[in-house]
């Protein structure tokens, strides 16, 4: 193995990592807020280490360029979904204690 | 097993899940589902079998075949949905007449 | 083995999210897993060497018809409570009834499975497709990716038929809703912030995404579809958005936008038939034709799949009066 791949090795060993707890979080926690905080927060965490990864192995600033703008797209897509997930649940919520209130 | 043989069996598995959903589901946007499903598994026996034939690259002509039919199965789905929705504008059910009849 | 090991477990997933897609009761947790589906099943493209495939199917397959998938999800959902509670108060016989008809459907789709599976077996051991005349032909045909030569060159009478299809899908879709325009009825009235800040960073974006993707078909995975699907995908981020400039597009343009594509090709073939046949370009002028036809599909599709959704989005406003005011009076 080159220096590079080590490198990258590590980074997308550790970007997977991320995605497992982040996983486990959307498994494991109790309400809609809750799974939101791991999910978004650690597959955010997850895809930019993979990223990096990817990009040390690409060999070529332009191919490295590409990964990050990807990475950069896929935060600005999840930080709005989450927020309007986020919105929703609150919604709901507000209704459903209006109805228990009823 | 080859990776073609992998796929092309689950070509199959897929054609027979879709196939039965649109058989078993009575709601229309179910049997919608069950059509892209079925389409899905036509399009990965195809593309399956154009990895099989690869030379220095893929088959192109069923590439270029399963991206046209990418393109008519989502507006074929828009339509068939616009159709749903119109079916239960005017008789209130969500399933065809005859199905309504049975259940 | 373990190259072997994502494809086994790749394939396996997507029939499990393929089965568990039929099984869910709940009709928006169902389409769901169908977009889940779809972006595994572009990965599987990715696997089989047809990343032209993937790119469309993650687009088109997995976003777009789940948008429109969602669409009716959402709009259905208060009758689908209805419907699965009439479903179990069904009495005793008939209950038996359905069970006979699940048996013989069963039946049914795995004998196709089978017949498909014995048909897969008995293919010829030699590989009999036409990669060896593609990749010959190539240099004739003025591009240099094989999928794209295919697509705007060998077959392109398919690709002209298939931009027909388009169009029909599109005017079936706006008849049978009674809108010519791009506006959203339902989102407009309570627009998100972060969305209409999300559509202002994502229009320039797709612009330049689509022009990259559309440059590169000529020479590597990419095209003019995939193009159009990206730009599709911010025109209806900016109908959800509310923006005024997509919704106010005006009944003319959004027609004309339509049939661009279908009459480019009409017009390329009839000019073609001056010269021996209909939509035959070999020669030094192929790329130039091409990258036009390519130009006008970027703009059709993006226009067809934003229509497509206008459609499906309209009904809880002024068509659903429309509707309520052609049904007679006695019937209410």
């Amino acid at each position: 193995m080159t220096p590079a791949e080590v490198i990258a090795a590590a980074f997308a060993v550790t970007g997977g990592i991320f995605y497992l707890a982040g996983t486990v979080g959307i498994l494991r926690f109790p309400d809609v807020q809750s799974r939101l905080h791991a999910v978004t927060k650690a597959d955010n965490l997850g895809l930019g280490f993979l990223a990096v990864g990817l990009a040390v192995l690409a060999g070529t600033a332009e191919v490295a360029a590409k990964l990050l703008f990807i990475w950069f797209l896929a935060l600005a897509g999840s930080a709005t979904a989450c927020q309007l997930i986020a919105n929703a649940s609150v919604d709901d919520d507000v209704t459903e204690r209006e109805q228990a209130d009823a | 097993m080859s990776t073609f043989e992998l796929y092309a069996a689950l070509a199959a598995v897929l054609f027979a899940v879709g196939l039965y959903g649109f058989f078993v589901r009575q709601e229309l946007v179910r049997k919608v589902v069950g059509l892209n499903i079925i389409g899905a598994a036509v399009f990965l026996l195809l593309i399956a079998i154009a990895y099989r034939n690869r030379g220095d690259f893929a088959d192109p002509v069923p590439h270029a075949m399963v991206l046209t039919g990418i393109v008519v199965a989502v507006s074929a789905t828009a339509l068939a949905l616009a159709l749903a929705r119109r079916i239960e504008d005017e008789t209130g059910t969500r399933r065809l007449p005859e199905d309504e009849e049975s259940s | 083995m373990l190259e072997h090991g994502v494809d086994i477990v790749l394939a396996g997933s997507i029939a499990v999210v393929a089965w568990r897609v039929l099984l869910e009761p709940q009709l928006f947790r169902s389409m769901v897993l169908f977009i889940a589906m779809g972006l595994m099943l572009s990965l599987a493209w990715v696997r089989l060497a047809a990343p032209d495939i993937a790119l469309a199917e993650a687009a088109i397959g997995a976003g777009l018809t789940g948008i429109l998938l969602i669409r009716a999800a959402q709009t259905e959902a208060a009758q689908e409570a209805a419907a699965a509670a009439r479903e179990a108060a069904t009495s005793g016989w008939r209950r038996w009834f359905p069970g006979a008809g699940r048996i013989v459907s069963a039946a049914a789709a795995l004998a196709f499975a089978a017949v498909l599976l014995v048909a897969v077996i008995d293919l010829p051991g030699e590989p009999i497709g036409l990669t060896e005349a593609a990749a010959t032909e190539m240099e004739a045909s003025g591009v240099e990716h094989p999928v794209t030569s295919v697509l705007l060159n060998f077959r392109a009478y398919d690709t002209w038929l298939e931009v027909g299809v388009l169009l029909l899908a599109a005017m079936g879709v706006l008849a049978i809703h009674r809108t010519y325009n791009l506006r959203s009825t339902r989102s407009e009235e309570h627009t998100m912030l972060v969305l209409t800040w999300l559509a202002r960073i994502i229009l320039p974006l797709a612009v330049l995404i689509a022009g990259y993707l559309y440059w590169s078909g000529t020479h590597q995975p990419g095209g003019a579809f995939q193009a159009g699907a990206i730009l599709a995908a911010a025109l209806v981020l900016m109908q959800l958005a509310g923006f005024r400039g997509v919704s106010g597009l005006s009944t003319l343009w959004l027609g004309a936008g339509l049939m661009l594509s279908f009459a480019a090709f009409l017009a390329v073939g009839f000019i073609g038939t001056f010269e021996g046949e209909f939509l035959r370009y070999r020669h030094a002028t192929g790329e130039l034709i091409i990258l036009a036809l390519e130009l006008t599909i970027v703009v059709s599709t993006a226009v067809t799949l934003a229509a497509l959704f206008a459609g499906a989005g309209s009904q809880s406003g002024d068509d659903s009066d429309a509707v309520r005011a052609r049904t007679p009076p006695e019937s209410l």
